[in-house]
Parts: structure tokens; C-alpha cells; sequence
């Protein structure tokens, strides 16, 4: 075996492949990408190099900078349900409580349904005539809280990342708890003998030990929350008035709608740059050296 | 789980699942690539070739909007089977529906990869203007002026609205128009008659709410319907000279025509005069109010005549036009051609493709369109008013009393400043000043010329 990986050569045999298919999926249409984001173009009539106009205009836009804030929005809404909420629910789990196996899937299921689905059954949940909230507050007596909530420019975006935040928690509690699962139980039972209380084996020794797993979930969060895109788009549409607009929705809407490839493409590339920079913060905020058990 | 051969079969499992994936990659790629010899997705090569392979002949295929919803798809399905059926070129015609959204997308992609289909529909003015532009769509002029008798029967000014540079590149089929339906039921028991006057249709909606029953079914969600109601008071408010001033440029978006219209709507709404929630509602679901005899009228487009025959008010149904806010405006409604198609550039038997909308547009099938299916012919043809429904007559006498028509703004502008106006107008009635909102869709407008 090792004379094989020794090989150079053997290596790119292997690698080659797969290097190939991800240069023509991936770097191939990054790069063309950067390329038409500094065009005006249509890609049927013949295009104009205009450099990193669009970029200039993109922040003269007041759609794009809404569409920014509320991405930004959905990052911290995501990051709250998906880091301190999920690590909440997975460490009273990942305690040997009675039916915990029960409540990990219970939490995991809405993850598993596909965005569009949980976008539709959301619209009727947030449906003003009939839908659960609403009813719920008349039952109560509490119609005065009622609203149209998909169509309330100020409601609309925050109805929509509740629905993100329930999604996801139980996907990344899952990934949390296999993070804890393979910490050996003798800290803890050390720990235990040394009389540390449930909170200070948390912090002295989950938290620390899954820092490695927490910087990957943070990096999964913050990119998937960039790059939104179903619910937003089964539900509201980016509306009312570009109320829950998200940078890729808006994408989508200025290239096959409005045809303007070059300006879509730039917000492309804004959304790459946004991501890279997550990761960079993440391992910034998550630093840590490498533990083996 | 720890057995020995446990990598080995994961690692089998795995190399079995790569090249797997790699091989059913591979098959879809080549057997798309050869059979239609296009860069086309594999949907559309497999339906050309399944066509293609059965008959011996040539197919045409036609990309259409409809969904099994839609009642009109048989009627166009059978006006393909009509012509597939006799024709010179033996040719078979097949026309694949698509959901609306997802019609504007899988066009766009197509056009950008040289994939689109032998004839697709189109919508007139600036949604055809790109494509042209960018040279995705035969000239048919020559055909045209070939065929005199053909080409003057299109009603003046319909081919118009998809000519570009003084070519023609586009074939309406129909017209269409808004109109206010109502339910005669509704009226006649609540003592109103169909307003005449702006002043008088205010009335009858006050009528109407003071006596429990709503108005007007209005939809919210879709911004495009609401839209084109404060399109059609604005052009009660001041004419199609202001349409054609906004198109070319003389008068701004934000003008106080525009500003007033939308109040106007966003008062009606304070009033009342639309369905509790309507804001929220799709535009099925607000429909449905009006089908099920919930509401009393509906602002929309002629083409939902079929659709209202069909449901429980059926014969009940009327309409009328818009009284103008201003009364020397009366008769300026919001309205176009409709299902217009084009030739692709793409297309190998344009012969064929050009005799196909040519049996489209003749008497013979846009009788059966109009009759049947309710649509308004884009041609002008002797109309036997015996076979029409009572609701159609309406209709018809409506469109034929029009005095100027101006298109929907998401069809004279497209996706830019058209879809800013739809915005804007939910935008008000969502609560926004409406002089604020329309000054961002002036700057919105100023901004976008130059993206």
C-alpha cells in the first residue's frame, strides 16, 4: 500500500477523476462566473465589458442591500437556533434520559422533508384565514396578535426564519450529539468523582472537545443560511415588495427574469465571497489544537 | 458491524456506487446528445425523438404555458391534433405545457443554450424584445407578406405588439382584456344594477358591504393582479396618453396619476371592498370567492371566462367594463394579445412551423378556441353570437367597444420597472405611502437603465 501512495504518479491516477469532474462542475462555472459578472449581458446579444459596474451598482441597489440584511438575518437567526439552542437540546439528550432515541429522531424528522414541502405546510400554517396560528390566537383570545403573516413587509422575514430555525435544529443536534458520543465516558466519570456538577462537565469537557466539530456545524450554518433559497421561494417569493428577498433569490430573479446575467452573476459572487469569509471566521472564532482521544 | 471483511465490502459498496452514478451519468449524456444531435435537456431530446421515431415523419415541437388546471390545454392540444392529422408537410405537431414560473425559467435557459423548441409561446413587447434581439427568433415578415389574406386578417395593431425594427416575429392567437365579472345572482337580489359611472360602481360596493356581503374578490399575494386594477383606474384617471408618455419616456413613474390610482385601491381595501385577509391570499384561493358566490365581482383578465362558466356560478356570471374615474376616459382598459407564438431560430422545418400558426389562426380553429373554450380571436372574424354564452356576449361587446388598450405594464416593460409597478402597487396597499412608494419605483426606474 505504501508503495503505491508513494507513487506520484498512482496518487494523480486516483485523483485525476474526480479533479476533472469537480474542475468542469465546479471551477470551470466559478471561473466563468467572476467572467460574465463583469459583462452587461443578456448571453444572446453581444455583450459589453463594463468592469465592476454592476458591483458598484449592486450596492446603489436598495433591493440587494435589503436582500444582504436579511440574509445576514437569517445567518444570526440560524446561528442561535442552530449552535447554543441545538447544543442545549442535544447535550439533555445525550444525557441517558428515557426515550432520548425517541426525541433524536423526533427533533431529526423535519430535516429529512424536502424544503418545499415544509414551505407549503408552513404557508398554511401561517395562513390568515385558517391557518394554526391564527386559530390558535382566536381560541385564546388573543385576536388582537393576528396578522396576514406572509404578507406583512415586517413580519414576513422573521415568519420565515422560525420555519428555517425549526428545520434544522434537530440536523445539526444530530451532528452535535455524535460529536459527544465520542468523548470516552471515563472524563466523565472522573469528573463525576471529582464532583463537578453537569454544567462544569459541559463547559471543561463537551464544549472544548467538540470545538473541531462546532467549527465544521458553524461553517454548514453560516453558508447554508447565505445560500437559501426553497422556503423563501415556495413561500413569499421574495415578496411582499421584496420584503424576504435573499441575495440568491434576487439572483434568480434578475438572471431568468430580467436577463440580466451579468448583474446575477455579480451577486454570485458576492454570495462566494460571503462564504469564504465565513470560513475564515469560523476558524477564527473556533480555533483550536487538535485533540485525539 | 466489526466482522473482517467490513471495509472491504464498504469499500466495494462504495466503488460499486461510484461507478454507478458515473455510468447512469454517462447514459443520460450520450443517449440526450445523439438521439436530437442539440445541447437540449434530455426531456426535450427524448420527446423529439419518441415523436420523430413513431411516425416516420417530422415532429414540431411546441412549448406552450398551461397545467392540467387549465381547461384551455385540451383545446390547443386538439388544434395540434387537427393540423397533425392533414397537412402538407407531414408533419406531427406535440405541445409540452408548462407551469407559468417554471415556463419563463426553462425558456430563458433554453434560449441561452440554443435548445429551444420549433415554436414557443411567447408574450408580446419587451418579453419577446431579448430573444429577438439576440437573434433566437425567425423573421416571418416574408411569410406575412406572402399571404396577404392571412395577414390582414389580424385585427390592426395586434401584430404590432411583437414586431421589432418594423419586422414581424410573432403571431398572436388571441386578445385579451380586464374585465369586472360579477354575479347577476348577487345583484339582483341586493337591488344593484351594473354601474355606469365611477361614481355609481362606489356605490355598489357600499351597497353591497352595508349589507354584509363583500365586494370584490382581490388576490395580494401575486402582485400582478392587484397591479393591473390600479392600472386600469389610472387609465380611467387619465387616458392612454400617459401610458404612451411613461413608454416613451415623457412622464415619470411617480407621477400623481399613478399616486392617486393606488390610493384609490388602497381606500377601496380600508373600505372593506376586498375579502377579509385578501392581502395573504393567493391568487386561487381569492378566486375561489368569487366562484363559490362569496363576492360579488372580479377584476381580471377575459381569459378566466372558461373558468367561470365552469364553476358554481356558471351561468350567473356577467361582466362589464370599468367605469373610468374620469368619464371622458371610459372604454381605456387594461389589455393585449395573448398566447402569442414564435418560430426558434432553432427550428429546421420553418415551413411547417409558420402553416401550423397559420391553421391556429384560422376561422376554423379560433372558432373552436372562441366558442368552446372561451377565448377572444386575435383576427377579425364574423362572430355568430348564438353560439356564444351569455357571459362571452358580454365579454365581446366589451372588447369590441374599447377605444384604446394598454398592455399590462409587466408586458410593456417585463421583469424591470413591470414588476417594480406590480410591487409597488402591493406595496401601498400593504400600507406604504403611496407617493413614497412611487418615487422608488422613479428611482428604481432611473437606476435600472443602466444595468
Amino acid at each position: 500500500m505504501n508503495k503505491v501512495l508513494g507513487n506520484k504518479k498512482s496518487i494523480a491516477v486516483f485523483v485525476l477523476p474526480a479533479f476533472i469532474i469537480y474542475a468542469i462542475f465546479v471551477l470551470v462555472p466559478i471561473g466563468y462566473n467572476i467572467y460574465v459578472s463583469f459583462l452587461q449581458t443578456d448571453l444572446m446579444s453581444p455583450s459589453k465589458f463594463v468592469g465592476v459596474k454592476n458591483y458598484i451598482n449592486l450596492f446603489k441597489d436598495k433591493t440587494f442591500t435589503g436582500a444582504l440584511r436579511n440574509n445576514i438575518l437569517m445567518v444570526i437567526g440560524s446561528l442561535i437556533a442552530h449552535l447554543p439552542l441545538a447544543l442545549l437540546f442535544g447535550n439533555i439528550l445525550f444525557q441517558k434520559i428515557k426515550g432520548s432515541h425517541f426525541f433524536q429522531t423526533v427533533f431529526f424528522l423535519p430535516s429529512v422533508i424536502c424544503g418545499v414541502a415544509v414551505g407549503l405546510t408552513w404557508t398554511f400554517v401561517y395562513n390568515s384565514e385558517f391557518g394554526l396560528i391564527n386559530k390558535f390566537l382566536e381560541i385564546i383570545g388573543l385576536e388582537s396578535l393576528q396578522h396576514v403573516w406572509l404578507a406583512d413587509k415586517n413580519l414576513a422575514l422573521f415568519c420565515i426564519i422560525v420555519v428555517v430555525m425549526w428545520q434544522f435544529v434537530g440536523y445539526h443536534m444530530v451532528i452535535q450529539i455524535a460529536a459527544m458520543k465520542n468523548i470516552p465516558l471515563s472524563y466523565y466519570e472522573a469528573a463525576e468523582i471529582d464532583g463537578a456538577s453537569k454544567w462544569v462537565q459541559f463547559k471543561s469537557i463537551t464544549f472544548p472537545l467538540i470545538k473541531p466539530i462546532l467549527k465544521v456545524d458553524a461553517v454548514l450554518i453560516i453558508t447554508g443560511s447565505l445560500k437559501y433559497y426553497d422556503l423563501v421561494a415556495v413561500m413569499t417569493g421574495g415578496g411582499p415588495n421584496h420584503a424576504t428577498e435573499l441575495m440568491s433569490t434576487y439572483m434568480f430573479y434578475q438572471g431568468f427574469r430580467t436577463l440580466k446575467y451579468g448583474y446575477s452573476a455579480a451577486i454570485g459572487v458576492i454570495l462566494l465571497i460571503l462564504c469564504m469569509c465565513s470560513v475564515l471566521l469560523s476558524n477564527f472564532v473556533f480555533r483550536t489544537e487538535q485533540v485525539e482521544f | 458491524m466489526k466482522s473482517i471483511f467490513s471495509k472491504k465490502t464498504t469499500a466495494l459498496l462504495l466503488a460499486a456506487a461510484m461507478a454507478g452514478s458515473l455510468l447512469s451519468g454517462c447514459g443520460s449524456g450520450s443517449s440526450g446528445g445523439s438521439k436530437s444531435g442539440s445541447a437540449g435537456s434530455s426531456e426535450e431530446a427524448s420527446a423529439q425523438a419518441e415523436g420523430g421515431g413513431s411516425k416516420g415523419g417530422e415532429t414540431l415541437t411546441v412549448m406552450c404555458v398551461g397545467t392540467e388546471a387549465d381547461s384551455y390545454i385540451d383545446y390547443y392540444n386538439a388544434v395540434a391534433e387537427k393540423f397533425s392529422e392533414n397537412n402538407e408537410y407531414g408533419v406531427t405537431v406535440k405541445i409540452d405545457f408548462y407551469e407559468n414560473e417554471q415556463y419563463k425559467t426553462k425558456l430563458t435557459t433554453l434560449m441561452a443554450s440554443n435548445a429551444v423548441p420549433d415554436i414557443f409561446f411567447t408574450w408580446e413587447l419587451s418579453y419577446l424584445q431579448p430573444f429577438v434581439e439576440g437573434g433566437k427568433v425567425v423573421d416571418i415578415t416574408s411569410y406575412l407578406d406572402e399571404d396577404e389574406e392571412w395577414k390582414n386578417s389580424f385585427a390592426d395593431g395586434t401584430l404590432d405588439l411583437v414586431a421589432y425594427d418594423g419586422k414581424n416575429y410573432g403571431v398572436p392567437t388571441q386578445k385579451s382584456l380586464c374585465v369586472m365579472f360579477y354575479n347577476k345572482q348577487i345583484f339582483e337580489d341586493n337591488g344593484v344594477a351594473v354601474p355606469t359611472t365611477y361614481e355609481e360602481f362606489l356605490n355598489v360596493c357600499q351597497t353591497l358591504k352595508d349589507k354584509g356581503i363583500t365586494p370584490m374578490a382581490m388576490c395580494g399575494t401575486d402582485a400582478w393582479i392587484p397591479a393591473q386594477f390600479v392600472q386600469q383606474i389610472a387609465g380611467g384617471m387619465a387616458g392612454d396618453k400617459m401610458f404612451k408618455d411613461i413608454c416613451d419616456g415623457n412622464e415619470k413613474w411617480n407621477n400623481a396619476t399613478h399616486v392617486k390610482a393606488a390610493q384609490e385601491v388602497k381606500d377601496m381595501a380600508d373600505k372593506g371592498y376586498f375579502q377579509d385577509g385578501y392581502i395573504g391570499m393567493g391568487p386561487e384561493e381569492s378566486k375561489e370567492q368569487f366562484f363559490a358566490g362569496k363576492t360579488a365581482m372580479y377584476f381580471m383578465g377575459a381569459w378566466e371566462a372558461a373558468n367561470i362558466e365552469l364553476s358554481d356560478i356558471g351561468e350567473n356570471a356577467g361582466a362589464f367594463v370599468l367605469p373610468a374615474y374620469d368619464a371622458q376616459y371610459n372604454n381605456i382598459s387594461v389589455g393585449s394579445i395573448d398566447t402569442s407564438f414564435a418560430v426558434s431560430e432553432t427550428c429546421k422545418n420553418r415551413d411547417a412551423a409558420v402553416a401550423f400558426l397559420k391553421y391556429w389562426t384560422s376561422q376554423e380553429s379560433e372558432d373552436m378556441l372562441l366558442y368552446d373554450c372561451g377565448r377572444i380571436p386575435a383576427g377579425n372574424y364574423e362572430i355568430d353570437e348564438s353560439k356564444l354564452s351569455s357571459l362571452m356576449t358580454d365579454i365581446l361587446t366589451i372588447s369590441n367597444s374599447q377605444v384604446g388598450l394598454t398592455p399590462w405594464w409587466d408586458r410593456q416593460f417585463g421583469a424591470g420597472e413591470g414588476v417594480e409597478f406590480n410591487n409597488t402597487c402591493v406595496a401601498v396597499l400593504g400600507g406604504e405611502d403611496a407617493q413614497i412608494a412611487f418615487d422608488a419605483l422613479q428611482q428604481f426606474a432611473e437606476d435600472n437603465a443602466d444595468r
